[in-house]
């Protein structure tokens, strides 16, 4: 897979639709041979085709913004961003957002203070993180590479997020008989299948709506009111009266982790992958989550966003 | 006597408007064209004039229209009404009523106001399914016999912008007999539109399920014709070749063609269906066909996004046949069945990883799809072309269709004449064609790529001892990966290649770096996030601070520079970043005259000496409400003698020189 060039060609193409987006996977990052979709590991365990893992990922990395607004109906690049973050000795910078082919050679002559690692995890774009004194010299280096800079990456964006609370707008529940609904066991952590009726008459509950091939839409009941929502805050909103105690921090690693199935709201999440520039490792003994690098007040403030204790 | 001549010029002028309704009667269309649009005036309906010849068809202007009508309503000299002012006639249907030379009776039928808004689709009773007129020069239903079309008659008024309605009349008949391209008879004057619309099926009321069913069994997938020796010349490529196909026939037949993939535990990963699209067609469309309903939406210029095949044993044996619905209605997508399946990878196909083509290319990679029955023949074939070290997947292969087997790794070498007739194992003789194939890189679009990736430059077909390549004048070699290289092939702008007497061209572009921050999420607090970054929503270059929440007052270096953060009581927390719009210097409690001084700090943010101007306002001069701010919090903070969070001698001897200035600043403003 080469998520290098399909990051270039995004930075080419800037904008586009989400069916050009798909056909861009298509052609960059899926080969005819077997071996080059052997990194697809997504694709094969069901959980999500390659283009929406991919999005996922470009997503989380700041790379791309995908249906937020300006860009409802596709993705648009982000303009390229060096996102730092304070660390014990000192500040460590991650390079996000749109890249050319020119880009890295000049980001090298600019990090003449800095130290620059260039991480090649699977199925993502090289991560390049730049580690200095302070968080000064990163901003000299990212002025004179022509880059955005951005202090406190992750408390910026998590400074910015509304908490996982019960929406005030409410809707109704999707109407005709060919849905196939799951309502979230907040104690087993998974998602059962109800009927309609179920979904009408529970008092508090998540309930997902498909149909055939469409994204799944997520309906929150709480008392007698109805409210569409993304998922992760409907999810957080359960869990949250279920009393789980889902977040784990190790200090000594400052890791975070939780529970796969409870993955945090997309922006939340790249928040926590900015302290790294890394995308979560998943454990399958665990089926859990681990995101490294996070300082403890990050870990905190993502809690109390959360509506989660932090353990 | 005067009462005398008054009643005979009343008689004269009575017998004058009587003989010239006679005539009109008598002779309606005299002029060669008129129009007959009335003033629209809001609730009520316009009448709209056509030409009804005695026993055939209205005509409005270049098209035939049939007036379909339950009964012939009579020609009452209370039912004529005329346009008070007529616009010039257009020279086209559109734009207004242009009514034909043929003598004609004029009809006025005023539509109940109950119809107007909507009315009901009652296909059952007065929509049926004619077979199709045959089309007249322009491609536009010849209208049949009056009485074959009367049930036919649907009338909706549509409510236009200026508060007119318009009358929408059936000129078609429904369903697939309905000829999309047919341009719609929309005649529209400056007061009131009226738009002549067949009844489409997106109009209709949805089909019951036996409906539907019934409509699906009428639409049978082609059978598959084959390959026969003539179609040799017939290029097999569909994409990149630079020609844009457009749909100048809505009323089209399109193919469906057949996507797969691999897995990399050797199974089939995807085997799908993608409709092809012409340039045109809606983004989005709904079919109907073998499937059941399906929604079709725009992956690309030429295709929609794939569908996943249900049945494959019985979709890939017996075909697929689809019926578009709305703005596609009229086209038709098929997928002949058959036997055998010849897919080439994506830069040969278009469609990734491999997609259906009519035959094998020579020296392309492909993937061949056949039932367990052919595969001896189809291995035989293969071997004939050249292919080796092809491996065979048989249906136990995870993702095989039950009955199939599938050739994967197929890579003719040779031509091979095809058989005569159309035997069904032609598509696996290769063509001798010499085409160019554009390997990887990043492409942008058609053949443009990116400056820097260009794609790798091979040929398909056979080649022969004397095939040349030429890359901009000058002789291209190939090189270790069989591609062809000239120098300069690679540099930025177009680049013509020469081959076989034929040229084709490519393009590199450089990447354009003016990529532009806009407000990505927006949450109302102020600032938005794009990417990595946060920005103030008003664009002003707001500067961010990270500020512990108990001190939520900034002060800047010049007086008047305070800020009150409004920290965000939603979530508890120590510190939080946040915009202001200078550089804040100090960081102070909410209220340093009242606080504990025991917890509470002054935080030094960005150390910068205090900007003091010699000639503030005195006196009682008009004061400035931001420096009387300034002033108050920090004398506030001093004379609470609060610490520093960080204490430090620097810090300490700044905070001093600010209490300072304060101080001199508020003598001033005294």
């Amino acid at each position: 897979m080469r998520a290098n060039d399909l990051l270039l060609w995004l930075s080419a193409r800037r904008e586009g639709s989400w069916q050009q987006f798909r056909a861009g996977v298509e052609e960059i990052c899926t080969d005819d041979s077997e071996d080059a979709s052997a990194e697809s590991s997504a694709e094969d365990v069901g959980e999500f085709p390659l283009h929406q893992q991919l999005r996922l990922d470009f997503e989380r990395l700041a790379h791309v913004e995908f249906f937020a607004s300006g860009c409802e109906d596709g993705w648009r690049v982000v303009p390229p961003t060096l996102a730092a973050q304070p660390t014990a000795d000192g500040a460590r910078a991650v390079l996000c957002g749109a890249r050319s082919p020119s880009f890295s050679e000049r980001m090298r002559r600019a990090a003449s203070d800095s130290v620059c690692e260039t991480l090649a995890p699977s199925g993502i774009p090289e991560v390049y993180r730049f580690t200095a004194r302070d968080t000064a010299t990163l901003a000299k280096m990212a002025e004179q590479a022509g880059l955005h800079f951005q202090p406190d990456a992750a408390l910026a964006i998590l400074s910015h997020l509304p908490p996982c609370d019960p929406p005030k707008a409410t809707s109704e529940l999707p109407v005709g008989s060919d849905w196939i609904i799951h309502e979230f066991d907040a104690t087993a952590l998974c998602w059962r299948k109800t009927d309609r009726r179920g979904a009408n008459t529970a008092r508090l509950g998540l309930f997902r709506f498909m149909h055939r091939f469409q994204r799944p839409t997520y309906f929150l009941r709480r008392g007698s009111q109805t409210s569409k929502l993304p998922r992760a805050v409907g999810l957080f909103i359960v869990l949250k009266r279920s009393r789980h105690r889902l977040l784990r921090y190790g200090a000594s690693a400052q890791s975070l982790c939780l529970p796969a199935i409870c993955r945090p709201p997309r922006l939340m999440e790249r928040a926590l992958v900015l302290c790294s520039g890394l995308p979560p490792t998943y454990d399958p003994a665990t089926a859990s989550l681990t995101y490294v690098d996070v300082p403890h007040d990050i870990a905190r403030l993502a809690a109390e966003l959360l509506r989660q204790p932090l353990t | 006597m005067i009462k005398f001549l008054i009643l005979l010029v009343f008689g004269l002028v009575a017998l004058a408007v009587g003989a010239w309704c006679w005539r009109r009667r008598k002779c309606p269309n005299r002029e060669a064209t008129e129009t007959a649009v009335l003033p629209a005036k809001t609730g009520e309906t316009n009448r709209q004039e056509t030409g009804k010849t005695p026993d055939g068809p209205n005509i409005v202007g270049a098209h035939v229209e049939v007036v379909q009508e339950t009964k012939d309503l009579p020609d009452t000299p209370e039912t004529l009404k005329e346009s008070p002012t007529q616009p010039p006639a257009a020279p086209s249907g559109f734009g207004q009523i242009q009514v034909s030379e043929t003598p004609t009776a004029v009809d006025f039928r005023p539509v109940p106001e109950a119809e107007a808004e909507v009315r009901p689709n009652t296909p059952s009773e007065t929509i049926e399914e004619k077979p199709l007129d045959p089309p007249d020069e322009l491609g536009v239903p010849i209208a049949q016999p009056e009485a074959s079309k009367q049930s036919n008659a649907v009338s909706v008024l549509q409510e236009t912008g200026t508060g007119a309605f318009a009358e929408e009349r059936p000129g078609t008949s429904t369903g697939e007999n309905l000829r999309p391209d047919a341009p719609q008879q929309v005649i529209a004057t400056p007061v009131a539109v009226i738009e002549t619309k067949a009844v489409s099926e997106e109009d209709a009321p949805e089909p019951d399920h036996e409906e539907r069913e019934s409509e699906v069994a009428s639409l049978t997938p082609r059978p598959y014709t084959g390959l026969a020796p003539a179609a040799i010349t017939r290029k097999p490529r569909t994409r990149r070749e630079g020609e844009q196909r457009v749909a100048t026939n809505a009323d089209s037949t399109l193919d469906i063609r057949v996507q797969l993939a691999f897995d990399r535990h050797g199974g089939v990963r995807n085997l799908a269906l993608v409709p092809c699209r012409r340039r045109g067609m809606p983004n989005k469309l709904s079919v109907s066909g073998t499937h059941g309903k399906l929604e079709l939406s725009e992956f690309g210029d030429d295709q929609y996004e794939s569908v996943p095949i249900g049945d494959e044993n019985k979709t890939l044996r017996e075909g697929v046949a689809w019926k578009g619905h709305g703005d596609a209605r009229g086209s038709q997508w098929f997928l002949s069945g058959r036997e055998l399946y010849v897919l080439a990878s994506g830069d040969v196909s278009g469609i990734y990883p491999f997609g259906t083509t009519p035959c094998l290319v020579l020296h392309a990679n492909h993937a061949v799809l056949t039932t367990s029955a052919s595969r001896a023949a189809v291995e035989a074939a293969l071997v004939s072309a050249g292919c080796a070290g092809f491996a065979v997947l048989t249906d136990v292969t995870p993702g095989v269709p039950s009955g199939w087997c599938v050739f994967r790794d197929v890579k003719p070498t040779r031509i091979v004449a095809r058989r005569d007739g159309t035997h069904f194992l032609n598509p696996l003789c290769p063509l001798p064609d010499v085409e160019p194939d554009y390997v990887g890189g990043i492409r942008l679009r058609g053949r443009l790529w990116l400056a820097g990736f260009p794609p790798r430059i091979r040929f398909t077909g056979m080649l022969g001892d004397d095939f040349r390549v030429m890359i901009d004048g000058q002789p291209a070699c190939p090189v270790s990966d069989g591609s062809y290289e000239a120098p300069g092939w690679d540099g930025v702008g177009e680049h013509l290649l020469s081959f076989a007497g034929k040229t084709n061209s490519y393009a590199l572009q450089p990447m354009d770096e003016s990529w532009e921050r806009w407000h990505a999420h927006d949450f109302g607090t102020g600032a938005a996030i794009c990417g990595a970054s946060i920005h103030h929503v008003a664009g002003a270059r707001w500067r961010q601070v990270r500020v512990p929440v108990s001190n939520p007052v900034l002060v800047g270096a010049h007086p008047g520079e305070v800020f009150h953060c409004a920290l965000r009581t939603d979530a508890r927390c120590d510190v939080l970043t946040v915009l202001a719009p200078f550089d804040p210097v100090w960081a102070l409690p909410r209220d340093p005259a009242h606080v504990d001084k025991r917890t509470a700090r002054i935080v030094l943010l960005h150390p910068a000496e205090p900007v003091v101007s010699h000639d503030l306002p005195n006196g009682k001069r008009r004061v400035n409400h931001g420096m009387r701010a300034w002033t108050s919090v920090i004398n506030d903070a001093g004379r609470k003698n609060l610490t520093l969070s960080l204490p430090g001698d620097d810090a300490e001897r700044l905070w001093r020189r600010y209490r300072e200035a304060a101080k001199q600043l508020w003598r001033k403003m005294r």
